[in-house]
């Protein structure tokens, strides 16, 4: 099955961002294609790659590694642009762009699933 | 790809299904405002014949379109403004939660627009026949 993902928000503060990469592993290891995770609002910033929490998991290499197995990794630039979080300051394999993104992945998925608060 | 521009070619395949579920009340969060440049982008690509979009307004998210906001003491923009000039970008499907609006004590006459009242049955059989629901 092809499956879609949105991402609301943040790291460590909610579950959400957690939930999603659980969920994306998982179904990846199922042998589902997941077509795109956006990122939106707050979830932008589970894109940045100077996260650095002391011996606990770094949620933005996390998704840098899905995305390096080709799963599309997409944060809306402007929630981005809100947030101070620019390509440079992006995780290697993810990538700051439109809105329009999310329609896309909406239009190739068969299933859409959203993670938020 | 640029912000905001549909790309491809329609596939011949019928639009996707896409409902923007709208939860929450307004300016406490930014998850509102957030639904509603997805609504405006969902437009675009309706504009393509490539999605159905519509909005339904459920429990707090009845807020959102409640007459006489001034949210500028807050520093925010009258989200409500932008909802009765949906249709002008081609969302023009709006739907609410009956219980929701009684639970509020709120009625059609308080609203921005005028969405249609569904009962529960309603509101779960518009949920099941979409392809993607969009909570916000």
């Amino acid at each position: 099955m092809k499956i879609g993902v949105m991402v609301q928000e943040g790291p460590y503060q909610h579950q959400a961002s957690d939930s999603a990469w659980e969920f994306v592993r998982a179904a990846v290891a199922r042998g589902h294609e997941i077509v795109g995770v956006f990122f939106y609002t707050d979830g932008v910033y589970n894109v940045n790659r100077f996260m650095n929490p002391p011996g606990e998991r770094v949620i933005g290499k996390r998704w840098s590694e899905l995305g390096a197995q080709g799963i599309p990794l997409v944060a809306c630039v402007t929630d981005s642009t809100y947030r101070g979080i620019t390509q440079e300051i992006a995780v290697p394999n993810a990538k700051i762009s439109g809105l329009g993104n999310l329609a896309e992945f909406i239009q190739q998925a068969d299933r859409f699933v959203t993670f938020g608060d | 790809m640029e912000h905001g521009e549909p790309r491809g070619e329609p596939s011949g395949a019928p639009p996707r299904k896409v409902l923007v579920l709208m939860r929450k009340a307004p300016y406490g969060s930014l998850y509102n405002w957030e639904g509603l440049q997805v609504l405006l982008i969902m437009g675009a690509y309706k504009m393509q014949g490539l999605v159905d979009i519509a909005v339904a307004f459920v429990e707090d998210g009845v807020f959102a379109i409640t007459q006489g906001q001034d949210p500028s003491s807050l520093g925010m923009k009258a989200m409500a403004k932008t909802y009765p000039a949906l249709p002008d970008f081609e969302v023009d499907r709006f739907y609410v939660d009956g219980q929701s609006l009684a639970d509020r004590n709120l009625t059609l006459d308080d609203l921005v627009i005028k969405p249609e009242i569904l009962d529960v049955a309603g509101m779960a059989r518009l949920l099941a026949e979409q392809d993607a629901i969009l909570p916000f």
